[in-house]
């Protein structure tokens, strides 16, 4: 097959997979349209998600609905402060084989599912918490010793509430760091309201159908990372990046970074950054990247990954408001 | 048709070629806005400016020195494509198509995804022309470009009124080389109608010095130092001058033109030698002759004897010499007052108090000359201003009955330097006598005569009218 055709038909699969993933999920789930953009382009670049939002706005609906019309294992994780590290990896347990002869048989933790959502993550003591992140750094875990593979495609979508912080255990900035993008659940509108009234008021709920499976997934993270990107379109994620550190200065030097920032991104901030612009690309079924791509996964990639100072945090500032006015001010091309 | 890569090539390298057009020519807009403005800047300190550089050449030479600079700063590179290309994806909503392609063809490797770009670029650039979808925009050095250098040229044409302080003062008063053209043309229009050889070579010098100045071949500072020189030279003729051979101590410079007046209006009315009449008779008519013209008469008397009689060769050899005697005289005192007045000049050049002359020259213009500064003559301008020759009481003691007094200044239409009026005494008539006047206003009409302001046609009926006076008036007598 002609070079092109091949490129062009994995550009129509991807564009067509998500599409349908959005389309079968407004059945069920109202409004979130960015929530459930954001989550898929980051399953297929393989990294994670934190959302953030009161309790009660579906995140769980969403997770379990995505894992469901993407064919993938979903299981969930309330993390509460006696949570052990053991009850989402799994144990070792003594068992008798037909000889009566006594062993060690593990059993996997719920950490072994293709989608696992880790509600109020902040609320487990930071042992459980970093044995999460191992597993989603390691994509495996290791028990007594051994290693167990994590199935793939994994993704862990771990929710916080930013209202109730009493007898939390915030996450450490290298632990937050390794989470791809944070999203920001939204309350609904009016309209959507009336329609999340309707939908679950009524008959019952549709059921989902299976629009894509894991190793579409897979296939689609392949593509991703193929989709070309000019030298000009990453040096300004690259620019964009630096701009969050205080220490900028020249053409990168933003005032409020330089105000209110204590630390900036890091350099997984920028793969992040990147990744999701070739992902979006590709999810538009375009051949290469944009400086559109580029800005749109600012928000989503880097909001987590800047640490504001006393002063910004005293003067209310938040991160979002600071990287707007990076992408600002930081030209396309010098 | 072609295909998509040579296509896109093609496309991109002519987008890119415009635009280097585009920003060589803003550049060159750019340079030569800053070099008039910087021009304009520089125009009230042009006085410490070479002469060799003319105000008018100052953009030309500010635009040959910066556009290399301009050049050599603001190269075109990577930064200057990469924009154009932003451009072209921004306009045409490429989505970074255009950059993107724009790399892969750097490349000699193609991965499978690039091929797509290439062909998406070269679909969304097939039908655009780089000349109408980025034409040339006008930039504010480009708007006020013109409006700049016409500001320019009009300082330039009128003399540049935006001198301050001492520029500004100094630029009233004509300079050097000007001055100095003036005085040599009017040195040069008395030599030639007095017959002063001397006094001619040295004005014709200054006139050719003040070229050279006028020209800028010569700063005013070289100037300067000619106009030294030629004050020496003129120091080395004075004491070789031709010396009168006969003294006119006490003699003005008016009575000289007056003697020398009366000589020629004697030459054409006596009789040719030789004539019929006898020797006696003609030297007695001579005589007569002399008798009526009072300027001669008296210059006579004091170099014949009492009762001393002479032929006629021997008076017309007297003559003779008087004439020379009185035109050496006259050249050697004109060399003294151009001497001064160079001196004067120099001093002025030379800074100071921005020269004596150019003092004088400002208080005459206005009419502040005290009494004492009219008594003492101490203009740079002779016979416009007051005099730098020393004058007689005669000339400034007030009217009273039965004195000479002299009016300077111009009288009616003529470029007459003075008229002497001799008031009458009460009851009496005027004692001025009429051959008197008749000498006075021949020797005005004979500097006239030399002066450019009577047509050249006319100059020979003048001069006969005013001979024929003469004439008519022996004839009357006898």
């Amino acid at each position: 097959m002609d070079v092109i055709a091949e490129i062009q038909e994995r550009m129509e699969l991807a564009r067509r997979a998500f599409d349908s993933v959005r389309a079968e999920m407004s059945g069920l789930v109202v409004g979130h349209q960015e929530l459930i953009e954001g989550i898929f382009i980051a399953l297929v670049c393989g990294g994670h998600c934190l959302l953030e939002g009161v309790p009660g706005l579906g995140k769980t609906l969403i997770v379990r609905s995505m894992g469901e019309v993407l064919n993938l294992t979903f299981s969930r994780i309330q993390f509460t402060p006696d949570l052990m590290p053991a009850d989402i990896t799994g144990t070792n347990v003594l068992t008798d084989d037909p000889t009566g002869k006594k062993l060690f048989d593990f059993q996997p933790g719920p950490i072994f599912a293709h989608v696992v959502l880790a509600d109020e993550i902040n609320r487990a003591t930071p042992k459980t918490q970093s044995a999460l992140l191992e597993a989603m750094q390691e994509q495996s875990v290791t028990v007594a010793g051994r290693a167990h593979r994590l199935q793939s495609p994994f993704i862990v979508l771990a929710t916080q509430n930013p209202i109730e912080m009493e007898g939390t255990y915030p996450l450490p900035e290298a632990q937050i760091d390794r989470f791809f993008f944070k999203l920001f659940v939204q309350y609904p509108n009016r309209e959507e309201l009336g329609r999340i009234a309707d939908l679950t008021t009524a008959s019952p709920p549709p059921s989902l159908k299976k629009v894509l499976d894991g190793e579409g997934i897979l296939k689609i993270r392949e593509w991703v990372r193929e989709v070309p990107m000019a030298e000009a379109v990453k040096d300004y994620a690259v620019r964009l990046v630096l701009a969050t550190h205080p220490q900028g200065d020249g053409d990168g030097a933003v005032s409020s970074a330089q105000r209110f920032v204590l630390y900036g991104s890091s350099p997984r901030g920028l793969q992040s950054l990147i990744l999701a612009a070739k992902a979006r690309s590709l999810l538009a079924g375009r051949p290469n990247v944009s400086f559109d791509d580029i800005r749109a996964g600012v928000l989503p990639s880097l909001r987590h990954r800047l640490i504001l100072n006393l002063e910004g945090e005293a003067e209310g500032v938040t991160s979002e408001r600071v990287l707007n006015e990076i992408v600002e001010r930081v030209p396309e091309v010098l | 048709m072609i295909g998509e890569e040579p296509l896109l090539q093609e496309r991109l390298a002519d987008l890119l070629s415009w635009e280097r057009t585009k920003r060589r020519e803003k550049i060159l807009v750019e340079v030569f806005f800053y070099s008039v403005l910087a021009s304009l800047a520089a125009l009230p300190a042009r006085e410490l400016v070479s002469p060799w550089m003319q105000p008018l050449a100052w953009p030309a030479l500010l635009f040959l020195l910066l556009a290399p600079a301009f050049f050599l700063l603001r190269p075109w590179g990577r930064r200057e494509w990469l924009r154009a290309l932003f451009l072209l994806d921004k306009t045409l909503r490429l989505e970074a198509r255009a950059i993107t392609a724009w790399e892969i063809l750097g490349r000699r490797e193609r991965k499978p995804g690039e091929s797509l770009v290439l062909r998406e670029a070269a679909a969304g650039l097939r039908n655009v022309d780089p000349k109408t979808l980025f034409k040339r925009q006008c930039s504010w050095q480009e708007i006020f470009a013109l409006p700049l250098l016409l500001l320019w040229l009009l300082f330039v044409w009128f003399g540049a009124g935006l001198d301050s302080g001492e520029a500004a003062r100094g630029s009233r008063f004509p300079s050097l080389a000007q001055q100095l053209k003036g005085f040599s043309r009017d040195l040069q229009d008395r030599a030639k109608s007095q017959g002063l050889t001397e006094t001619l070579k040295v004005a014709r010098g200054l006139e050719e010095a003040a070229e050279k100045g006028l020209k800028g071949e010569i700063s005013e500072k070289k100037l300067s130092e000619d106009l030294a020189g030629m004050v020496s030279k003129i120091d080395g003729i004075l004491p070789g001058a031709k010396e009168a051979d006969l003294s006119f101590s006490g003699v003005t410079r008016e009575g000289l033109l007056d003697l020398k007046a009366e000589m020629e209006a004697f030459k054409s009315a006596s009789s040719p030698r030789g004539s019929d009449s006898r020797e006696e008779k003609r030297s007695a008519a001579m005589l007569a002759k002399i008798g009526t013209l009072p300027r001669l008469s008296e210059e006579m008397a004091k170099r014949l004897q009492p009762h001393e009689e002479m032929g006629e060769e021997e008076l017309r050899s007297l003559l003779e010499k008087l004439e020379k005697s009185a035109t050496a005289e006259l050249d050697r005192r004109t060399l003294q007052e151009t001497e001064e007045f160079l001196k004067l000049l120099i001093q002025g050049g030379e800074g100071g108090e921005k020269g004596e002359a150019y003092r004088l020259a400002e208080q005459a213009e206005r009419g502040e000359f005290s009494d004492e500064e009219r008594v003492r003559g101490k203009g740079a301008f002779p016979g416009n201003q007051p005099g730098t020759k020393e004058r007689t009481p005669q000339q400034t003691t007030p009217s009273t009955a039965g004195a000479a007094t002299q009016l300077k200044g111009f009288v009616g239409e003529g470029k007459g330097a003075s008229m002497t009026l001799r008031r009458a005494l009460p009851g009496k008539e005027s004692v001025v006598r009429r051959e008197e006047l008749l000498t006075s206003y021949r020797r005005q009409a004979e500097e006239d005569l030399a002066s450019e302001q009577i047509p050249e046609g006319l100059r020979e009926t003048i001069k006969r009218y005013f001979l024929s006076l003469g004439v008519s008036e022996s004839k009357g007598g006898e």
